[in-house]
């Protein structure tokens, strides 16, 4: 036993508590956003209708399990998703504001929507569950497989993956102006609410898909969670350990393409949560990744759980689309936190 | 010495990509116990030498640590009997120095217990930085930084050290405290250890060996106070200089002027 060891071993079990704190803040912001919704539904009916579904009448099933539940928990994974998204790609490209959308992937399966809405998919049956998240699935893919690509031929550097990264992003919001410039009125407007960003479109096979993805990619994430901590000395400190450095940003950005692939074509363009989730992480957890990379989730889901709720509660009698919500308050939060940061520092 | 003991580096080229920066380059026999100093003006190939080694950069080299030609590994089962330290300092981050060393530790393969805790404390210790181990190091100086990314290498207990300019961020006390403490260790525990220096009064006062790069080449190579001689000086930094004993019986090198080459600036 040592002083500084009993001393960090003081600090590791603070933060695991506050990581069991952050996952009950989780859970109670869940069950808020299952309890808040326009139609009078009493909250001891909510939590009975939670565990003893035949109690309710059928209004109540369907809004209770049909509308709030998915969607409630589709805020939860696809804020976990972006948050996890976020938190490797900060790491592994050394910079505090990677993010999903910053690096171009967000605006990629908005081309994919566009081009799914454009093309007829959207009007009504099953294509509209369908053709748009997986045209926006495969987009986002395309464009992480494209960022991949050039950066094995460039060397995979921090700074040619983000450069590549804006570059697509910029290419990518070209390539959607240009398709809502050829779009029809009522497709337009399709495409415009699906930039917005909504958990309006959950569903329980959408929620199996992303929950499964983070129940693997999770301990897979976590197993470099100390090579990631190393790197967060520097490139050269990490590769003199041994450390592949290239190849493990590699392996990171393909994760993190995955999780935000499947966030945002479910979701839409949720802006922020990507961004802000890891910086919210750093600061209650520090930069241990075994406690950054699960308290990055943890933050993300909270956060768009929350803006769920604040969008149902902000205009009574409406629900607006989140990502409205996580943009407007995503700007203030960010500069909140990067201000704690190097009050800190 | 025996050939199953110490570091052998024969026809060592290396450079990056189409840029060679070394050409052939061939050390004597290094015996374990040995601190050895890497000197040379900017641009002779300090770095490029310990990153050849270490297998950070493509080089074509044999290098034969004790039983094992090293050159022979891939680079991250050579960087496990290496410490390589670069020049760059770690990086400010709201990592602790303790969880910075522990996770450096880990990363390499290192079991989290109580061997490694005792090991991390020790080190912390020794390089004094046991008050600052649960500060961010990002609220940690340079000189402290510097002593950080060093006690990552310290904990893993390599057998060969490379240094990039280890001392460049500390004060004249650490300067000197590190080269002894790394005299003793290298001894105690007969590792290699090789220091890039630019201050040849420290390699004087410390180093048993001295490699003297000039321009890509090896241009000397032994035991310290031969080899830093008037002429290798000349040759090697272009300065008029000599080495003179103080009072107290240390070599010190006592520099008269730049000599004048086509690169010297006018005078004002």
């Amino acid at each position: 036993m040592t002083a500084s060891g009993d001393g960090y071993r003081g600090i590791v079990k603070r933060r695991f508590v506050l990581l069991l704190a952050a996952l009950a803040a989780v859970v109670a912001a869940l069950m808020l956003d299952v309890g808040w919704g326009p139609s009078a539904f009493a909250w001891q009916d909510v939590l009975r209708g939670l565990f003893d579904r035949e109690s309710l009448t059928a209004a109540q099933k369907v809004i209770l399990w049909d509308i709030r539940l998915p969607q409630a928990l589709l805020a939860v994974l696809v804020g976990a998703a972006l948050g996890l998204s976020g938190a490797q790609l900060q790491t592994v490209l050394n910079n505090p504001l990677a993010s999903p959308c910053s690096l171009g992937l967000t605006a990629a399966a908005t081309v994919g929507a566009a081009l799914a809405i454009i093309g007829g998919w959207h009007a009504g049956g099953p294509g509209q569950h369908v053709m748009i998240p997986l045209l926006s699935f495969a987009c986002t893919l395309a464009a992480a497989w494209l960022i991949l690509v050039l950066a094995r031929l460039f060397g995979a550097r921090p700074e040619m993956v983000v450069l590549f990264g804006i570059a697509l992003f910029f290419l990518c919001n070209a390539l959607v102006a240009l398709l809502q410039y050829l779009a029809a009125a009522d497709a337009l407007q399709q495409v415009v609410f699906w930039t917005m960003g909504s958990v309006t479109r959950a569903s329980w096979i959408k929620n199996g898909i992303l929950a499964a993805a983070l129940a693997l990619l999770l301990p897979w994430i976590l197993r470099d969670a100390w090579r990631l901590t190393a790197m967060r000395a520097g490139e050269e400190h990490a590769a003199s350990l041994g450390i592949p450095t290239e190849r493990l940003r590699l392996v990171c950005l393909v994760r993190a393409s995955l999780l935000a692939a499947l966030a945002v074509s479910f979701a839409g363009a949720i802006a922020f949560i990507g961004l802000v989730g890891p910086h919210l992480a750093r600061l209650v957890f520090g930069e241990d990744h075994r406690f950054y990379l699960p308290g990055s989730a943890a933050a993300g889901a909270l956060v768009l759980s929350l803006a769920a709720i604040a969008s149902k509660a902000l205009v009574p009698g409406a629900v607006l689309p989140i990502g409205i919500v996580t943009a407007l308050a995503g700007i203030p939060l960010l500069v909140t936190l990067l201000f704690m940061q190097r009050r800190r520092s | 010495m025996s050939l199953e003991k110490g570091l052998r580096i024969t026809a060592l080229h290396a450079g990056y990509g189409a840029r060679r920066v070394l050409e052939n380059i061939d050390m004597p026999p290094i015996a374990p116990g040995s601190l050895v100093a890497v000197l040379g003006a900017n641009a002779a190939g300090k770095p490029t030498l310990l990153k050849a080694v270490a297998g950070l950069i493509p080089a074509q080299a044999r290098i034969r640590l004790h039983d094992r030609e090293l050159s022979q590994l891939p680079s991250h089962e050579r960087l496990r009997r290496i410490g390589y330290l670069p020049q760059v300092l770690p990086q400010p981050s709201s990592l602790l120095a303790y969880e910075l060393i522990l996770g450096s530790a880990r990363a390499a393969g290192l079991a989290h217990d109580e061997e490694l805790e005792k090991r991390i404390a020790s080190v912390l210790c020794g390089l004094g930085l046991q008050e600052l181990a649960l500060r961010p190091v990002a609220e940690l100086s340079g000189g402290k930084r510097q002593l950080v990314g060093l006690a990552q290498i310290f904990v893993r207990r390599p057998e060969l050290l490379l240094l990039d300019e280890p001392t460049s961020a500390l004060d004249l006390r650490w300067q000197m405290e590190l080269l002894a403490s790394l005299r003793r260790s290298t001894r105690e525990h007969e590792t290699i250890a090789i220091v890039a220096l630019h201050d040849l009064n420290l390699a004087l006062r410390h180093c048993d060996l001295a490699l003297i790069l000039a321009e890509g080449s090896l241009l000397a190579c032994g035991p310290t106070a031969e080899v830093i001689t008037p002429e290798i000086l000349r040759r090697a930094w272009h300065i008029e200089a000599r080495v003179e004993r103080c009072s107290l019986g240390h070599p010190v090198l006592l520099i008269d002027h730049p000599l004048q080459t086509d690169t010297t600036p006018p005078a004002a």
